[in-house]
């Protein structure tokens, strides 16, 4: 016979159904359990209770478009990764570890680097409704959508300054809608029709950018369900 | 030769290749190709989101150069292939069908508070399945399982004896507690640390990425933790989602089930038991999760698979009258 590998006791004597130890194994347990809690309470910090999430560590995330709101964003997404692989553009990351505990895992867009296209794929994939879906058309894009709204700052956009530009108005997928250009390229957000995709903060040829998209807490006004 | 190919196996604890054997070939098929579908997936999806972008600079290069690019580039809609899969086990799409683990759909519903029914309902086939046929997925699919498994393996290779032994029930202690605990916070408990999410997660995040994320290091500390400390710690004693299958496949019709006047007492099948359960007896409890490792060690062939409902002593032993003699 070769040597007994798994530790079961050799022939003969079959081995005991249930372990003698019942009390000793119930206590490992509750340490176990205990252990896991505290790695939970470590891995989700101090927990804000998800009365304002969105706030609690001072960040905020610009989600991908048809995103519900915030709090109920973290709350909704399982981390399936499914928009990020759907997203034609690959633009959307994922929380890592250092961001704050109720919004790891979960998908964000860094629109210095690279902005959404409004094309609508993440929203298809989205399997339990933290992304709902929405028609790739205007209405329905700024109807719904409400990613953030971008902000100018006129004291460093070269429009502004007197020297001629107007990218961001190029960049933007609305237009003349959402961003409407002025006299000399000086751009003009309409912010009730700014989805806040930040294509023009990505094409913005200032450095640092002249204008910025300010992600929604969509806490009140349109998007809010 | 074929002697000692037979003396060989024996000397394995194992019997010459039969039925058991195959379905082991079958386990292990499925199983390497779950692992294999968690990196193919990312790779289709990066391949084709880089073709979408094959405008913009510097892209170009990347892509055609790829393997996915050599092979299905003579295609004539090549995105048909690429974008027929997405996802991973927590919740995977294949073409309209999407099916989601269920402690994905428990989990949301205690950290949302929801009941969404479109979500709900893509995790009918798992739970049909395992209604019917037991704890399938921790035994043939998990891609975890199967690391747990090769950790397992390390053992017996090393020798390691050491298994500090815990009480079964923590997992569903878990399992309620993460519930309890996911309403109260309104956070989602189990999705990062359940090792088949993890490994799917972590594959998607290097291969995208080039980062992996917490979970990887949290996955490798617990591998270590069952080769060094306690034999298959985490599906014994502590997965919610092994909980939840047991509690589904606790009346499951496939049994595997012991014919008394065949078996011989040679204890093998207790000790090849991934579970720790006590199939010599009979004893396989909800936990079983069918992936017949006893069948194939069982040399008189006493264990084999029974179409029915579960005893009402629990015991899976044919015949009935007999078991109270074993």
């Amino acid at each position: 016979m070769g040597k007994n590998r798994s530790g079961a006791p050799p022939d003969g004597e079959p081995p005991e159904p249930r372990s003698k130890h019942t009390r000793r194994e119930a206590l490992k347990s509750a340490g176990v359990v205990g252990a896991l809690a505290l790695f939970e309470r470590v891995r989700l910090g101090t927990m804000p209770g998800h009365v304002d999430a969105a706030t609690a560590g001072g960040t905020r995330f610009l989600r991908p478009p048809g995103a519900v709101n915030e709090d109920e964003f973290t709350r909704r997404c399982i981390r399936c990764h499914k928009c990020g692989e759907n997203c034609p553009n690959s633009c959307i990351r994922f929380v890592g570890p250092e961001g704050p505990p109720e919004a790891r895992g979960t998908p964000y867009i860094v629109p210095r680097e690279k902005g959404c296209i409004l094309c609508m794929e993440c929203n298809n994939g989205c399997p339990s409704g933290a992304l709902r879906p929405v028609a790739e058309r205007p209405p329905a894009i700024w109807d719904v959508v409400d990613m953030g709204v971008v902000e100018l700052d006129e004291n460093i956009c070269h429009s502004y300054q007197g020297y001629v530009c107007g990218i961001c108005i190029r960049a933007c997928p609305l237009e003349g809608v959402a961003l409407k250009a002025g006299l000399w390229e000086k751009p003009i957000v309409d912010p009730d029709y700014c989805v806040g995709c930040g294509l023009c903060e990505q094409a913005c040829v200032h450095m640092p950018q002249a204008i910025r998209v300010r992600p929604s807490l969509r806490d009140t006004g349109r998007g809010a369900t | 030769m074929t002697e000692r190919v037979r003396r060989y196996w024996r000397r394995r604890n194992r019997h010459w290749p039969g039925r058991g054997f195959r379905l082991q070939v079958a386990r292990r098929t499925l199983q390497v190709g779950v692992l294999v579908l968690l990196v193919v997936i990312p790779t289709l999806s990066l391949y084709d989101n880089l073709r979408n972008q094959r405008d913009e600079v510097g892209i170009e290069a990347r892509w055609d150069t790829s393997l996915v690019h050599q092979l299905v580039e003579d295609l004539d809609d090549p995105s048909r292939v690429t974008q027929s899969v997405r996802g991973s086990v927590w919740t995977l799409k294949v073409g309209e069908l999407v099916i989601s683990d269920p402690l994905a759909v428990i989990d949301f519903i205690g950290a949302a508070r929801v009941i969404f029914d479109h979500f709900l309902i893509t995790a009918l086939i798992p739970v049909l399945a395992s209604l019917l046929l037991g704890r399938v997925f921790c035994g043939w699919l998990c891609p975890a399982d199967l690391l747990f498994e090769l950790g397992t393996k390390i053992r017996g290779w090393t020798g390691i004896e050491t298994d500090v032994g815990f009480a079964r029930i923590t997992k569903f202690a878990i399992l309620a507690l993460g519930l309890v605990a996911g309403v109260v916070l309104g956070t989602q408990i189990f999705a990062e640390i359940y090792p088949p999410r993890i490994i799917g997660g972590e594959l998607y995040l290097w291969i995208t990425f080039g980062v992996v994320s917490a979970g990887a290091w949290f996955f490798l500390a617990l591998l270590a933790f069952e080769i060094f400390v306690s034999r298959r710690f985490w599906c014994r004693y502590i997965c919610p989602g092994g909980a939840l299958y047991s509690l589904l496949g606790r009346w499951r019709i496939l049994r595997l089930t012991l014919v008394a006047q065949e078996c011989t007492d040679c204890t093998r099948c207790n000790a090849v038991c991934e579970f720790g359960l006590d199939p010599m007896r009979g004893r396989f409890g909800q936990e079983c999760n069918n992936c017949g490792l006893c069948v194939r060690a069982c040399a008189p062939g006493a264990l084999v698979y029974r179409v029915g409902l579960r005893p009402r002593d629990g015991r899976d032993v044919l015949p009935a009258a007999e078991a109270q003699v074993s």
